[in-house]
């Protein structure tokens, strides 16, 4: 019987082939739409370390202008200076701790005779690797005792070590930058958190930085500060050891807890520790410590720009206009076949078996349009995405999407073509055959 | 009076068929909640995106030279840059300068007329070119004057010395005298840092700071300053139609008048401006393409529901003509029910319009529709459904009255 | 075999109430070929409705091939009408878009027959019309005696034990007129029971029995209607 069905089905569509391909191209329309806005913000609200996303903390800390808030209307500061950041993660009191910070400086690989260019540079601890689950490809990051002396070394991008060593094992290999000497201890694999929760100064879905080395190396080479640097008093000389030691922010602090009790220790720490710098006369505002996870840090910071979730809203209205236009053509269509469908119930069809063979014609037209309308997704989001210069390459289809938009599909046209089946089938079946 | 007693017979036809009618009607509702809305939102990025920065961006570019050897010579290196740059054919100016508009990084300072502590602060964006921004940027002085070259002062990266004079602009002077007296603030004396006096020399008109989502983007302050860095700026003005070959070519010979750094970042301020309103312009061009996508769904719908009733009614078409019914009543007949339709459709619809406004507004803070967008979404729905019925309405009127006498 | 005990249905309008069939009881027995005549508003279209149970009634006893219609839903009614009755109509109803192979076996596809079973009826019953070698045509393609004889053979195909016509030829011409009508005697004389409902006396003659229905009661006697028609509801 069900093969009658899906006989009966396509030989329907097939006899009003333009009716059928406007209906589809309508549901379509709106899957297409919904796709497109869906993946824009699945895409940007993807949380890149979700299963240690609970485990990751972002350290912020009130050092702020007794006067006023840093964020409006009582929140601290999203980074912390330079004292705090080392005091802190000196004191290893969480599992993991790492404080790092956006710079940059001229790289003059003149051995591997390339001409100098300008990198970006990312000063950071040690545990930055291991917290954030960085892939290697060749070594490590840097040892303790590296970070406790200051030793010139460096990890590499894997761009960067492609730029500079042509791809090959540069590990204890030497790289002339900052005027120094540095030795390469370690190359990442591909490695591009999306969005950058690590560091979104530079925006949610920034590049990461082509060269990473030592926290204490920015004080020792008097590198600039990147990212957002904030003050809230002016600095008291020129020279660049009076910004390290001002109230200036710029530090990224995050730690790693494994679980509750080692958050509540780690809190009571951080209470500690502000309760002891308000005896040197720092912390001028009220205890106002904050400890989120990524989960938590990513809602906080908005990441999925209003626009798309603005965008996404509308596109959900667009779907169901089309879906309501597609229910207006079917229910047209049905309008013709009103005799049809009472000649065959008076030949012996009963309702259910009326609703099941129009249900394979409906279920068919909108599984089609659901595959059309990813089609069309695909296509756009190539549009979309290049309108997004800046994060384009990072919006993709994703799975779990296409079927539950193609499931809405399917779901939203026998909605919207059972109703008119139903009325159509409601009336006595004699009513239908007079005409 | 035709037109009124004519709405009783064709609404109680609509009645008939309930369930197509009451589709087409909330069809209409949400696309005029999505048309209206959608349109108010476009059109107020597209001002924003529109606002004009008070430079000239279209024969503007700026590039980077950053000198990366142990006896480069920031000093020397940008005066020999800027003579070069400003003799070349087809530039009409160029200037060192720690930012401009659009280029999203820069710094500010609180401006007060005393030093007083409690006195009202007022933000502004801080540039620090010589007397050659003016002609570069295509600024235009309202009062005072330009900088003279005595002005300029060479600063070392750690110095914060200020120059005895400063320009601001004219919304800045609104700022610190009050709308009405900003013509009177040249002469008078500033405080930045609620300490350094500065003198004002000149008014511009508009001078944009470099962050374009500031709250205070319209307030900045000019200092003749240039800072020395290993890192210099410039910005690069040129006659119209030489952007692109200048931008070529003038980094190539600077990059060989001295290896001992490297040109990066050349840019035209029209691509600083396209990266900087990215999201704007990807949002604006989406929602216009949803715009005339829906648009046109929904004219396919309403000439959907409209040929089907005319097919189903083709004998009493055939019927009314018989009897002596114009063509003319005929398509009147139908755009009147259309009329209708939309009539109900746009009641429901500035009804949903509101309601998503409101939602819209109080979940992500967008600004509150302007009323003058709600007349405008109705006619706009009202002109697409009017359209979208003419192709059917007009088969019905060549209906022939034969059709009367013929049986099903 | 088909047996009505005081059937009676009104149709509810926000007007008024219209009495279609009223204290209706009539027996039909195995091997009739019942003619039912009436004039237009009598209840004569919906006799033939409940009798082939595409309406349902209000009051009364229906019994059909031992079988009491009231209480069925639509599912053993929909199977009943299916396996037992068969149907022609005054205007063919012939799905246009199919042949008429497909035509003769849309019922055959709801009895559930395998697809030899079906092919072996509905060439049987197209044959048996005088059209097995047109298997391929579409309706329009046909006159109008041809095409009631396709509706006649798609009544057939499933061996009804009943074959409800409602005015079988009254979109016929004479000569055609006839033809259906001998076809239909044909029928009814290797077993099938019919009954046709119409209004042409002539044609009702041509039965074994007649009836008359008027006010929605059967009326045996043939005389001369005196009362004025009543409001039909029935064709709203």
């Amino acid at each position: 019987m069900f093969k009658y069905y899906v006989q009966l089905a396509l030989s329907s569509i097939m006899r009003s082939k333009v009716h059928s391909l406007l209906t589809m191209l309508t549901i379509a329309l709106g899957i297409g739409a919904c796709t497109i806005t869906l993946t824009l913000v699945s895409s940007m609200s993807a949380n890149p370390i979700s299963h240690k996303s609970e485990q990751l903390f972002r350290v912020q800390l009130d050092n702020w202008d007794p006067n006023q808030a840093a964020i409006s209307p009582d929140l601290p500061p999203e980074f912390v200076t330079w004292t705090d950041a080392n005091n802190i993660v000196n004191a290893k009191q969480a599992k993991r701790q790492s404080a790092s910070a956006i710079t940059w400086g001229m790289v003059n690989p003149t051995e591997q005779g390339l001409t100098p260019f300008l990198a970006l540079m990312r000063v950071t601890s040690k545990d930055f690797f291991p917290m954030f689950d960085v892939p290697f490809i060749y070594g490590a990051g840097w040892d303790e005792s590296a970070e406790q002396n200051n030793d010139y070394v460096v990890v590499l991008s894997k761009e960067t070590n492609q730029r500079v060593f042509n791809g090959v094992n540069s590990v204890g290999k030497t790289l002339t930058m900052l005027g120094a000497t540095f030795t390469v201890v370690g190359v990442l694999d591909d490695w591009h958190m999306s969005p950058k929760f690590y560091d979104m100064s530079y925006g949610a879905f920034s590049a990461p930085e082509d060269i990473y080395l030592p926290l204490g190396l920015k004080a020792v080479f008097e590198l600039p500060h990147g990212g957002i640097t904030s003050c809230w008093k002016p600095i008291e000389s020129q020279r660049y050891d009076a910004f390290l030691h001002s109230e200036c922010i710029n530090f990224q602090l995050w730690v790693e807890l494994e679980d509750g009790e080692q958050k509540a220790q780690f809190n009571q720490y951080l209470t500690n520790y502000v309760t002891q710098q308000k005896t040197l006369g720092r912390f001028p505002r009220p205890l106002n410590n904050r400890l989120l996870d990524v989960t938590q840090w990513l809602e906080y910071k908005q990441v999925v720009k209003q626009d798309i979730q603005v965008m996404f809203w509308l596109s959900v209205m667009f779907l169901l206009v089309c879906l309501i236009n597609a229910a207006s053509l079917l229910s047209a269509k049905l309008h013709t076949k009103h005799s049809e469908i009472g000649l065959r119930r008076a030949l012996g069809a009963n309702f259910s078996q009326i609703i099941l063979q129009y249900s394979v014609e409906i279920v068919f037209i909108g599984l089609c349009g659901g595959i059309l309308g990813v089609l069309l997704a695909i296509f756009g989001l190539q549009g979309v995405a290049s309108l997004y210069a800046g994060y384009g390459q990072l919006i993709e289809l994703d799975l779990t999407v296409v079927t539950s938009v193609i499931a809405l599909a399917v779901v939203g046209t026998i909605i919207a073509g059972l109703i008119p089946v139903y009325s159509a089938c409601r009336p006595a079946p004699a009513m239908q055959i007079k005409q | 009076m035709q037109f009124f007693l004519n709405l009783g017979p064709i609404f109680r036809a609509l009645m008939r068929q309930r369930f197509s009618a009451i589709l087409v009607v909330v069809q209409i509702a949400i696309t005029m909640a999505i048309i209206t809305n959608g349109l108010a939102i476009t059109w107020e990025r597209f001002l924003h995106i529109e606002r004009h920065t008070g430079i000239d961006e279209h024969n503007s570019f700026f590039l980077t030279s950053s000198g990366f050897t142990q006896g480069f010579n920031p000093r020397a290196t940008i005066e020999n840059d800027l003579s070069l740059i400003r003799a070349t054919n087809g530039v009409i100016d160029a200037v060192q300068t720690n930012s401009f508009p659009l280029s999203d990084s820069g710094n500010w300072y609180e401006l007060q007329t005393t030093t007083d502590k409690d006195a009202a602060l007022i933000p502004a964006a801080s540039y620090k070119f010589d007397e050659h921004g003016i002609n570069t940027f295509g600024l235009t002085l309202v009062a005072g004057e330009n900088f003279s070259a005595q002005d300029t002062l060479w600063l070392d990266e750690a110095d914060s010395q200020w120059p005895s004079h400063v320009l601001i602009s004219q919304a800045t002077a609104s700022a610190l005298f009050g709308e009405a007296q900003w013509q009177t603030a040249v002469g008078k004396t500033l405080f930045v840092n609620q300490s350094t006096p500065l003198i004002i020399k000149g008014i511009v008109k508009r001078l944009h700071a470099p962050w374009v989502d500031w709250p205070h983007v319209e307030k900045t302050i000019i200092s003749p300053a240039r800072v020395t860095h290993n890192s210099a700026r410039y910005v690069i003005r040129t006659q119209p139609g030489r952007l692109n070959d200048l931008m070529q070519s003038l980094s190539a010979s600077l990059a060989k008048e001295n290896t001992q750094r490297v040109i990066r970042k050349v840019k035209s301020i029209q691509q600083a401006k396209d990266e900087i309103y990215a999201a704007d312009i990807a949002t604006v061009s989406i929602l216009l393409v949803v715009i005339v996508v829906l648009a046109f769904v929904t004219a396919m719908g309403v000439a959907g529901l409209a040929s089907f009733n005319i097919d189903k009614r083709r004998q009493q078409i055939g019927i009314r003509r018989a009897l002596g019914a114009s063509k003319g009543q005929i398509l009147q007949y139908f755009m009147l029910e259309n009329a209708l339709l939309c009539a109900i459709g746009a009641v429901l619809g500035v009804l949903l319009t509101f309601m998503l406004n409101i939602f819209l507004v109080d979940r992500y803070s967008l600004t509150p529709l302007p009323l003058l967008y709600v007349p405008i979404g109705v006619l706009i729905l009202f002109f697409i459904s009017q359209l979208a019925v003419i192709k059917p309405a007009v088969r019905a009127m060549s209906v022939s009255p034969a059709m009367a006498t013929r049986s099903l | 075999m088909l047996t009505m005990n005081n059937i009676g249905k009104v149709f509810t309008t926000d007007v008024v109430q219209t009495h279609a069939l009223r204290d209706f009881s009539l027996q039909v027995n195995e091997g009739d070929f019942l003619a039912v005549t009436g004039t237009s508003g009598s209840g004569k279209t919906t006799f033939l409705n409940v009798a082939g149970l595409l309406e349902t009634f209000d009051s009364g006893q229906y019994t059909l091939d031992g079988q009491d219609i009231q209480g069925l839903n639509d599912r053993a009614r929909s199977q009943l009408r299916n396996e037992k009755i068969g149907f022609i109509f005054q205007s063919f109803n012939l799905i246009p878009d199919l042949n008429l192979f497909d035509n003769v076996d849309v019922p055959l596809r709801y009895r559930g027959f395998n697809a030899s079973q079906r092919k072996e009826r509905i060439i049987n019953s197209l044959e048996r019309v005088g059209l097995g070698k047109r298997l391929k045509h579409l309706p329009s393609q046909l006159s109008g005696g041809q095409q009631q004889r396709v509706a006649i053979a798609r009544a057939l195909a499933g061996s009804p034990r009943f074959l409800l016509a409602d005015e079988p030829t009254g979109n016929l011409d004479s000569d055609m007129a006839k033809s259906v009508m001998a076809l239909l005697q044909e029928i009814n004389q290797s077993g099938t029971t019919i009954i046709m409902v119409t209004h042409d006396k002539t044609l009702a003659e041509q039965a074994q029995r007649q009836i008359i229905v008027r006010d929605g009661k059967v009326c045996d006697s043939t005389g001369p209607i005196t009362r004025p028609e009543s409001v039909s509801a029935t064709n709203v």
